[in-house]
């Protein structure tokens, strides 16, 4: 030890002497993010690339026992692409997948931005409720949406059982209005739209009203205001939001399961998770590659549109307030139709949820049903198999632990990754290896998560060379994590990133400030809101993830999630309900104390300026 | 005649030429010292001393079972009662998953399963089994009570089936007599199915129904007293086209199927396709919303597949004894106790015969209902075509 400890001395010196005369703080970071991302990354894609291009074991089946397993095969490529499966297995199914998202990033963004502004820029009345409120959507499992719509919606006349509108009013819905493309761009819309809502009040928040104080002056209109110059700042908020809208839309499995299938409506969601669970891994992958490529398409627009813009600094060393517009009459008025709006699509299939969870008897709506069986009963013999309330269940709350473990640590990780990911493609804009590594980064998103469990499954089953065994451990679940969900924080990173300007950094730098301390003491306070909504969104996405972690969880680290589908697997409906409130509220009893955490830590980061 | 009997005597001969012989492909020198080692597969005695494996479970110290049964991981403090210092470590993974990772892991080297407890027969066999990634196991005591074909070459707890339910409120009595039924005009928009492309296990029902090409044409032949004339491949494939035609709605798991099959308020008949026996048991139920369903039982030419359930050792499981105790376990005593009492339900038929029925109204004796039973090594070779050819189809 005594004899390493110098050497070692030296060669910190030598490296930092190196760094000094050679490296920048930012080549180093992006070669540390390169390393990052290619273990993450790269080396999942690199093993769905191949499995698409090879003979798995299960394909026997399709060429017969003489198959080498392992060896070279364009076989899926031209099943997929070019044969009688062509049209309903991929241009039908991408057709739809990208109107639905087409649909959900309108909704996101017109819903979402809406709202920032109301709370941000305007005086609307009851702004805390419409604030918290807003958040809730997304809080929600997305097919506790897609339930309650059926139950408003469904009826005879579909075939199904009455639902609330039919029993209430005897009025059928037409069948695109219960099934289909139409439900799931709504359901996913609703679920979405708080993303919008964050990223843009993020946004509008950290707005210098300098420039609209100009264009006053200047003699503009309000609404030229907004379109020459609002508009254009806030453009790469709006376009993480677009680009998180579409990526979440095209990936989700549930929602249009519920609503699509029963019209035949399938997205390539459905066909890559139904093609995983028969066998067909290798097709699943040609279809997730080709809707990679298309995502690229929309990935390289957003950079278009963002590298040819030079000016989107806001938080700059000057001052400058937020300017208020007074809705006047029309105060209460606007404020009351929003919580009316946020109290049907968020509270309602919230309540729908709790109050499933308090029948003792499934879809007997009478007050005389009502129990807390479900919730702290001991558990009756002969009802449930004798299953007790969920609260009385000691593994529930095991669970519990694991998963706010899990999602707060994959959060933070994320977030700070998400940050320097953000931190460089904003200051080195423009150079390839950035670029790179930006790409990269958001490639994740378009894996379909039961196929990106099942790699990691593969690259860390038995250890290697680069890869430690982590099987069944909880490390392995903190990195699939990080690895599934870092393109949500580095979004948030770049959006935050790159509204700061760079003057701040660069007088520090003048002061011969080290880069560290740079970074700790300016750029992250400044990006601590964005930090915070990188880390909240994983951590709640986490919370409910079920197919990235089937793969991988052991009795010893249950999650919630895998609890939750036991709950449905067996049936226990009621059961089933109760556990999704309790997640809920797990949820938002977390996210709130983080969020008081953060302000009594003195968390108010716009005085900095 | 003269155009059948050609195809009868093919389809005949290539069952012949691809019959698995029942035994797997020569083991390997390393599974083979293994197999040794643990007493399985050809060095399992013939009487087990069940003292002396049970004491050897102790030392090694639990078992771990995938399992494709919610049913399961509830037995873990009956088991760990009954054989103190076993710990039940139970994975519940749904029968696609159990054997996707038991085979990543056997292929990766990694041994962390005992048991695997699931359906996906064909799946097993070829890919597992054949393999040397499972072994059959069963307590010798018990081979007099278990009908050769649930013990070999793999072994099964019990059989599980697939039919058709109807609505009984709507109509008390079956509302159909044939397969082909379905494919009148006046099942339009009132047929539910659980959708092939996203559950394994209705692909193998439709492909068992293509399978049965033969008896199909011959009843759709007594059925509309003609002879079919083929736009598809053959009479299997004929039905699932007519079916096709009616527009079914598709769901995800039988489950989210049962309450639009059984709604209490139907006031037009209703069929569920690909739904699953065991589910009988939460019919009428009013915990479970008082659903109004039941099982087609007289059907021709079949009124539904059954299919064992499976539960063998894995390769180089860590805790062999214990897993020959869990097996032990899951097959229960002769009153249909411990580890097969979960599954002694309606829709469910122990692999066991000396186990009596349940005493549950709902329970149908097994020979009450027409079965068809699966023929893995059938489904295994047209599965690919068969899900080829409904993907290409279904609109």
């Amino acid at each position: 030890m005594d004899r390493e400890r110098p050497v070692a001395l030296a060669a910190v010196r030598a490296a930092r002497w190196a760094g000094r005369r050679f490296v920048s703080p930012q080549s180093l970071l992006a070669a540390l993010l390169l390393v990052v991302l290619a273990y993450l990354v790269v080396a999942p894609l690199f093993a769905v690339v191949t499995t698409s291009l090879t003979w798995q074991s299960g394909d026997t089946r399709f060429a017969g026992p003489d198959i080498e397993v392992g060896r070279f095969t364009l076989f899926h490529w031209q099943r997929v692409l070019n044969s009688e499966l062509t049209r309903n297995l991929i241009v039908l199914p991408m057709a739809r997948t990208l109107t639905v998202a087409l649909g959900v990033m309108v909704i996101v963004t017109v819903v979402g931005g809406a709202l920032a502004w109301l709370v941000v820029r305007t005086d609307v009345a009851f702004k805390g409720s419409i604030a918290t409120l807003a958040v809730l959507p997304y809080v929600l499992p997305s097919w506790t949406i897609a339930l309650a719509w059926l139950t408003l919606f469904r009826n005879q006349g579909v075939g199904a059982p009455r639902g609330f509108l039919e029993y209430a009013l005897g009025w059928q819905a037409p069948e695109w209005l219960v099934y289909g493309g139409v439900p799931i761009i709504i359901a996913l819309g609703i679920h979405y739209f708080p993303f919008g809502y964050l990223f843009l009040s993020g946004a509008l928040k950290n707005l210098n009203t300098e420039l609209e104080e100009s264009a006053d002056v200047l003699g503009l209109s309000s609404w030229q205001t907004l379109t020459r110059i609002t508009f254009p700042i806030i453009m790469p908020a709006i376009l993480s939001v677009l680009l998180l809208a579409f990526a979440r839309s095209i990936g989700t499995f549930g929602t249009p399961a519920i609503l699509g299938l029963p019209a035949r409506y399938y997205v390539v969601a459905t066909q890559i998770y139904s093609l995983n669970l028969t066998g067909r891994a290798s097709q699943a992958y040609v279809v997730a590659l080709a809707l990679m490529a298309i995502a690229a398409v929309g990935l390289y627009i957003n950079f278009k549109v963002l590298g040819t813009r030079k000016s989107f600094e806001l938080v700059s060393g000057k001052g400058g307030r937020s300017r208020i517009v007074a809705l006047g009459r029309w105060r209460v008025a606007a404020g009351a139709a929003v919580l009316l709006f946020l109290v049907a699509v968020a509270l309602f299939p919230l309540l729908l949820l709790v109050w499933s969870s308090l029948m003792a008897h499934q879809g007997d709506y009478s007050l005389g049903n009502l129990s807390l069986r479900h919730w702290i009963g001991a558990g009756t013999p002969g009802i449930n198999d004798g299953e007790p309330g969920v609260l009385r269940n000691p593994l529930n709350l095991t669970a519990m632990w694991n998963s706010i473990r899990l999602g707060l640590l994959g959060g933070a990780v994320c977030g700070i990754l998400g940050l320097l990911i953000g931190y460089l493609v904003a200051r080195v804009r423009g150079s390839l290896v950035v670029r790179l590594i930006e790409q990269v980064s958001f490639v994740p998103m378009l894996i379909p998560s039961i196929a990106f469990g099942a790699i990691y499954l593969s690259l860390f089953a038995r250890g290697g060379l680069l890869a430690p065994a982590l099987y069944g451990t909880f490390a392995l679940l903190l990195l699939v994590t990080v690895g599934k969900q870092l393109p949500y924080a580095a979004r948030a990173g770049i959006s935050a990133q790159m509204q700061v300007s760079k003057e701040l950094e660069e007088a520090a730098s003048v002061l011969c400030i080290p880069w560290h301390m740079r970074f700790a003491r300016i750029l992250f306070p400044l990006t601590r809101p964005a930090f915070l909504a990188g880390t909240l969104i994983v951590f709640i996405t986490t919370m409910r993830e079920l197919s990235l972690y089937i793969m991988l969880v052991t009795p010893r680290i249950r999650l919630m999630a895998t609890q939750a589908f036991w709950y449905t697997e067996v049936g226990f409906r009621q059961l089933a309900d109760a556990f999704t409130v309790m997640l809920v509220v797990v949820i938002l009893v977390v996210t709130g104390l983080v969020n008081l955490l953060n302000r009594l830590s003195g968390g108010r980061v716009r005085s900095v300026s | 005649m003269h155009r059948v009997l050609p195809l009868f005597i093919a389809a005949v001969l290539a069952v012949l030429l691809v019959m698995p012989s029942g035994a797997q492909p020569r083991v390997p020198a390393e599974v083979d010292a293994w197999l040794k080692q643990a007493n399985l597969g050809p060095y399992a005695p013939s009487k087990e001393d069940w003292r002396a494996v049970y004491l050897a479970a102790r030392r090694e110290g639990k078992v771990t079972v995938y399992t494709s049964s919610s049913r399961v991981p509830p037995l873990k403090k009956e088991f760990e009662t009954m054989f103190p210092g076993v710990e039940f470590e139970a994975f519940q993974l749904g029968t696609a998953a159990s054997i996707d990772r038991l085979e990543r892991e056997q292929r990766a080297g990694i041994y962390n399963a005992d048991v695997i407890h699931a359906s996906g027969y064909p799946a097993q066999y070829h890919r597992l089994f054949r393999r040397h990634m499972i072994f059959a196991f069963v307590p010798p005591e018990l081979v007099n009570v278990i009908p050769r074909e649930f013990r070999e070459p793999l072994v099964a707890q019990r059989l599980e089936a697939r039919g058709i339910f109807y609505n009984t409120k709507a109509s008390p009595d079956s509302p159909i007599k044939s397969w082909w039924d379905l494919t009148r005009p006046e099942w339009r928009g009132r047929l539910s199915m659980v959708d092939p492309m996203v559950d394994a296990s209705s692909l193998d029902f439709i492909t068992q129904l293509v399978g049965s090409a033969l008896p199909m044409a011959k009843d759709y032949e007594r059925v509309f007293g003609q002879r079919l004339r083929l736009t598809t491949p053959n009479a299997g494939y004929e039905l699932l086209k007519g079916i096709l035609a009616n527009r079914p709605r598709f769901f995800r798991r039988h489950g989210d199927a049962l309450p639009v099959v059984g709604d209490p308020n139907a006031t037009e008949p209703r069929i569920g396709i690909s739904m699953v026996f065991s589910q009988l048991r939460d019919v009428k139920d009013p915990e479970r919303g008082n659903l109004q369903a039941w099982a087609v039982t007289q059907l021709t030419p079949y009124a539904g597949m059954s299919y064992p359930s499976l539960m063998n050792i894995a390769n180089r499981a860590p805790h062999p004894n214990a897993a020959k105790l869990l097996i032990r376990y899951f097959f229960g005593d002769a009153k249909g106790g411990q580890g097969m009492a979960p599954f002694l339900v309606p829709g469910n038929w122990p692999a066991r015969i000396d186990v009596r029925p349940s005493d549950d109204p709902h329970w149908i004796p097994y020979e009450k209902i027409n079965f068809k039973i699966m023929d893995p090594e059938a489904i295994w070779r047209v599965q690919t075509e068969v899900q080829d050819w409904w993907i290409a189809n279904v609109r």
